[in-house]
C-alpha cells in the first residue's frame, strides 16, 4: 500500500481526511480505555521538494499542541501557507495521512476511511433520492418511477468503485433508471447508469467532439471500460492515486 | 408560425419542473432531455419573437399549471442543434400553436437515446424562473 497521492490539488479532501482520520482515532482509543493512548496519532507524510526529501513526520498525539497546529494549517486558506508546524516548510506536500495505533501496532490510510465515509453518506443519499422520484411523472412530464431494482443495483456499483475515485452525482432517469455522473463541464461529462437489470449503460462527452456510449455488464467488479471514462473526466490516467 | 416548418436557426425551449434537471452551475442535466420509457419523443416550445414575459407565461399556462408544478426553469437552443443529432423537431398544435416535439430518439436503443440526451443538454443554456 505504498501509494503516493498528492494532495496539493485537492485540500478540502485533505482536510475532510484529516478529520475523519482524528474521529476514527478518538472512536477507536477512547472507547477501549477511555483515554487516548499518548503514543497513537496521525501521521503525516510529507513531501519536502525545497529539501527534497520524503519524510514521514513523528506521528502527533492527540490533545498535543502540535495537533492544534495542524487542524490550525490545514483550517488555513491557503494550503501551503503560513504554515505553523515544525516540520511543514512552504514547499512541503502532504502526501498521504496516516492514522498510527500504536496499542495495536497498525497504520491506516485515512484515505480509506474517508472514502468510506463519503460513499456511506452518497448511498444514504441515493435512498432518500429514489424515495422521492419513486411516483409515475416526478419530472412533471411521464417519468417513470425509480426502480428498486435500479437503486440497489446503483448502491453495488458505487461499493465497487476504487476509494480513489472521486464519487458521483445521482441522476434520476424518466426511464425509471439511475445515473451517476461524473461532471467536469457540460462537454465534458460521462454517465453510467442503472436499471436493475445487471447491465451498465454508459455514456460521455469527452471535449473537442469526443464521444462515447455503449453498455457493459455488471459484474463482481467496476468493467474496465467504464474505469477508464471516468478517469477521462477526472483529467489523469489513475484519478488521485499513483502506484 | 403555425405548423410552419422548424427552421434551424429558431429558437426552441424545454420547460423544467424538477430540480433533478440543472445542476447549481446552472447547466441542464442530460435527464431533462431523456424521452420516457416506451416514448420517442421529447416536448418543447418555440420561442421565437417572444418576449421573456410570454415565455415564461406559456410555462406557465401550458406545461406548469395543469400538472400542479411550479416552472423552475428553461432549457433553450436553436433547432439546428437537434437537427445535428439527426432529430426531428415536428409542430404539434396540442396544447398551444407553439408546441413542437423533438421526434427520432431511437426506439429499441437506450444507449444512443442517453448520448442524444446528453448533447443536447450540452448545447443548451438554463435560465431559471426568477421569484418575483
Amino acid at each position: 500500500m505504498e501509494t503516493v497521492r498528492s494532495l496539493i490539488t485537492d485540500n478540502n479532501k485533505a482536510f475532510g481526511e484529516f478529520l475523519a482520520a482524528e474521529k476514527y482515532l478518538i472512536s477507536s482509543t477512547a472507547s477501549n480505555e477511555r483515554q487516548i493512548n499518548p503514543l497513537s496519532g496521525i501521521c503525516l507524510k510529507i513531501i519536502d521538494y525545497e529539501g527534497k526529501q520524503d519524510a514521514v513526520a513523528e506521528p502527533i498525539s492527540i490533545g498535543q499542541r502540535e495537533l492544534a497546529n495542524i487542524r490550525y494549517f490545514h483550517n488555513s486558506p491557503l494550503f501551503l501557507e503560513g504554515t505553523v508546524t515544525p516540520f511543514l516548510s512552504s514547499s512541503s506536500i502532504v502526501s498521504q495521512i496516516f492514522i498510527v495505533d500504536y496499542k495495536n501496532y497498525e497504520w491506516i490510510d485515512s484515505g480509506e476511511i474517508y472514502g468510506e465515509r463519503k460513499v456511506a453518506k452518497l448511498i444514504s443519499s441515493m435512498q432518500n433520492l429514489c424515495q422521492e422520484y419513486s411516483s409515475q411523472g416526478w419530472d412533471g412530464y411521464d417519468a417513470e418511477p425509480i426502480f428498486r431494482s435500479a437503486c440497489d443495483e446503483a448502491m453495488r456499483f458505487i461499493r465497487l468503485l476504487p476509494f480513489n475515485i472521486d464519487l458521483p452525482e445521482v441522476v434520476p432517469e424518466p426511464t425509471g433508471s439511475i445515473a451517476l455522473e461524473w461532471y467536469k463541464r457540460k462537454d465534458h461529462l460521462f454517465v453510467a447508469s442503472l436499471s436493475g437489470n445487471g447491465t451498465i449503460e454508459y455514456a460521455g462527452l469527452f471535449g473537442s467532439g469526443n464521444k462515447s456510449y455503449g453498455s457493459e455488464r455488471l459484474g463482481g467488479f467496476i468493467p474496465p471500460i467504464i474505469l477508464h471514462h471516468i478517469h477521462r473526466i477526472l483529467g489523469n490516467d489513475l484519478g488521485n492515486c499513483k502506484a | 408560425m403555425i405548423l410552419e416548418i422548424v427552421k434551424p436557426e429558431e429558437p426552441i425551449s424545454r420547460f423544467i419542473l424538477d430540480k433533478a434537471h440543472y445542476r447549481s452551475d446552472k447547466t441542464v442535466k442530460h435527464n431533462a432531455f431523456m424521452p420516457p420509457k416506451g416514448k420517442t419523443e421529447v416536448s418543447v416550445y418555440r420561442i421565437k419573437e417572444l418576449s421573456t414575459t410570454e415565455i415564461w407565461q406559456i410555462g406557465d399556462d401550458f406545461v406548469a399549471h395543469p400538472r400542479n408544478r411550479i416552472l423552475l426553469g428553461r432549457a433553450d437552443m436553436r433547432a439546428e442543434h437537434a437537427h445535428r443529432q439527426g432529430l426531428d423537431i415536428r409542430p404539434d398544435i396540442q396544447p398551444h400553436p407553439r408546441h413542437a416535439n423533438i421526434c427520432g430518439f431511437p426506439a429499441d436503443n437506450s444507449e444512443k437515446v442517453r448520448m442524444l440526451a446528453l448533447e443536447l443538454a450540452a448545447c443548451a443554456s438554463f435560465y431559471p424562473r426568477k421569484s418575483s
